[in-house]
């Protein structure tokens, strides 16, 4: 989908209601499912986050023009918030996430459950080695690198200036790179 | 280092589910602030009763009156740390009594909120239920200023909602806990209380117990929580000197540190030069005589203050005018 693609009719309006974020949590979702996955390195946290992203950026959506601005490098630098400190995060929307329905029964997801596991340890050692670099350099990474985010729509989501994701991206990359030399 | 595992979807079933929970609980919020509803010193009824009082109760924390979120920038979606005032640490003469914005210096400080070690000007705002510092001024993001007797405030508050907390805890009946909690807040100075819904006494935990009177007694100031309190809205409820000759008859029988009104008329204000002499007139009018009157020195802050009320202590025969900001 395409960044423009985003921008639908649902969220056009300037006061978006309950139903246009549940459109939103719809088309974006597994994006930021992904992202606080790749935060976290654990597969439950990551769904509640997702969860935690939406309910702060309905709270921080007079900040953003929806119809103008394309939603998810927004949503994606809420996300970003949200995750630096996860277990605050969870902490302040702990009631809330209480009130979410017990999951039900599914079995091919059982079934998947191995793979998940794999996932989670294979992520836990990402974010160990990732962790040898600056905060600032990691998380561009994250946005550019694997959530596939255009240096603009990173830039939008850090709230900083295009160059700065360039200069950044570039010196995270020479730092693994070296890192990986090195190892 | 491994390879990045591969985007997924969420589990089946679950983004619909997680959706209708996301709708349900951006809309639910009007809802339930219905309930939460007005104030300590306004008497308040729970009409719809315990039933209404299980909605709003949840066993989440109670709300931390000393937490302090500090942001980088001027700036809801900038870098912040959450930084907590101890109310109990010992500070100068005053327990933990430091300024918001001197608490987020520190986290400028100590390099949490970037590199700029040297704090900017920082200014304390109230947005919704929290405590929120950024560099600049309020006014610039359309934002209270935090009350500066916030921190004795929170204390205040703290205290109360413990102690009669307690007594909801302990109760074996709703009339019964009202009555208590009448005289345990008639004795902190409040004039009214609130009504205990059946069906709660003894039920309830600790927190929920707190949580209720929360709802009970405060305004929810817009925020999405019910019983949660606006930082400036945690005013200490304006105390009701003692009649001292009234409860005590004499001065001597009244227990140290009682606070005891000395003035005549409703509504008069004696200054610091005039204190000492409406109060010398109060005693001699009630035979009381050999007390020595100390006038406690103003905050220097130059607001405008009476001396109604002074501290008595029958040990070393000395009642301190205490100064009490005007209305």
């Amino acid at each position: 989908m395409t960044e423009t693609g985003l921008i639908e009719p649902t969220v056009a309006s300037t006061h978006p209601e309950p139903e246009d974020f549940g459109e939103l949590f719809e088309r974006h979702a597994r994006a930021i499912y992904g992202f606080c996955f790749r935060r976290t390195g654990n597969w439950a946290t990551a769904e509640d986050l997702t969860s935690v992203v939406f309910l702060e950026a309905w709270r921080k959506r007079g900040s953003v023009d929806l119809v103008r601005e394309p939603a998810l490098p927004w949503l994606l630098g809420v996300a970003n918030n949200v995750t630096r400190n996860h277990a605050r995060s969870l902490r302040r929307h702990r009631t809330a996430l209480g009130r979410v329905p017990v999951p039900p029964a599914t079995p091919d997801f059982a079934e998947a459950a191995d793979e998940r596991l794999d996932d989670e340890e294979r992520m836990r050692s990402i974010i160990e080695c990732l962790r040898a670099l600056p905060r600032r350099e990691r998380e561009v990474i994250e946005l550019c690198t694997w959530a596939g985010q255009s240096y603009e729509a990173a830039a939008r989501a850090l709230d900083v200036p295009v160059g700065t994701v360039r200069s950044r991206l570039a010196r995270g990359r020479a730092r693994l790179q070296e890192r990986s030399q090195h190892a | 280092m491994p390879d990045l595992p591969p985007a997924r979807d969420l589990p089946p079933g679950r983004l619909e589910q997680r959706r209708a929970h996301l709708v349900r609980e951006l809309r639910g919020p009007a809802r339930r602030r219905r309930w939460a509803v007005l104030l300590v010193p306004v008497a308040l009824v729970l009409a719809s009763g315990a039933v209404a009082a299980t909605q709003l109760l949840g066993d989440e924390e109670v709300q931390d009156f000393f937490a302090v979120d500090c942001y980088a920038r001027a700036d809801l979606t900038a870098r912040s740390v959450e930084v907590r005032t101890d109310p109990a640490a010992e500070s100068g003469d005053r327990p933990g009594d430091r300024s918001a914005a001197s608490l987020c210096g520190d986290a400028f400080r100590d390099g949490r909120l970037g590199r700029t070690r040297t704090p900017p000007q920082l200014d304390a705002c109230v947005r919704g239920a929290e405590i929120v510092v950024f560099p600049g001024t309020c006014t610039a993001l359309d934002l209270r200023r935090l009350p500066a007797d916030w921190q004795g405030n929170a204390r205040a508050a703290t205290t109360m909602l413990t102690d009669v907390g307690t007594i909801l805890q302990e109760c074996e009946s709703s009339a019964e806990a009202t009555r208590a909690i009448a005289a345990e807040l008639r004795e902190r100075g409040f004039e009214e209380a609130p009504e205990i819904p059946e069906g709660v006494c003894g039920r309830l935990t600790r927190t929920q117990a707190i949580n209720l009177l929360l709802a009970l007694s405060v305004e929810s100031g817009g925020t999405s929580k019910p019983g949660r309190v606006r930082p400036d809205r945690l005013r200490p409820h304006r105390r009701r000197p003692q009649a001292c000759f009234a409860r005590y008859g004499r001065l001597d029988d009244a227990p140290p540190g009682a606070r005891c009104h000395l003035v005549p008329e409703a509504g008069d204000c004696p200054t610091s030069e005039t204190a000492d002499e409406v109060a010398r007139g109060t005693l001699r009018r009630h035979g009381e005589r050999r007390w020595r009157i100390i006038t406690s020195p103003p905050p220097d802050d130059g607001k405008p203050r009476c001396y109604v009320s002074g501290t008595v202590d029958p040990g070393a025969r000395t009642i301190t005018l205490v100064a009490t900001p005007l209305p």
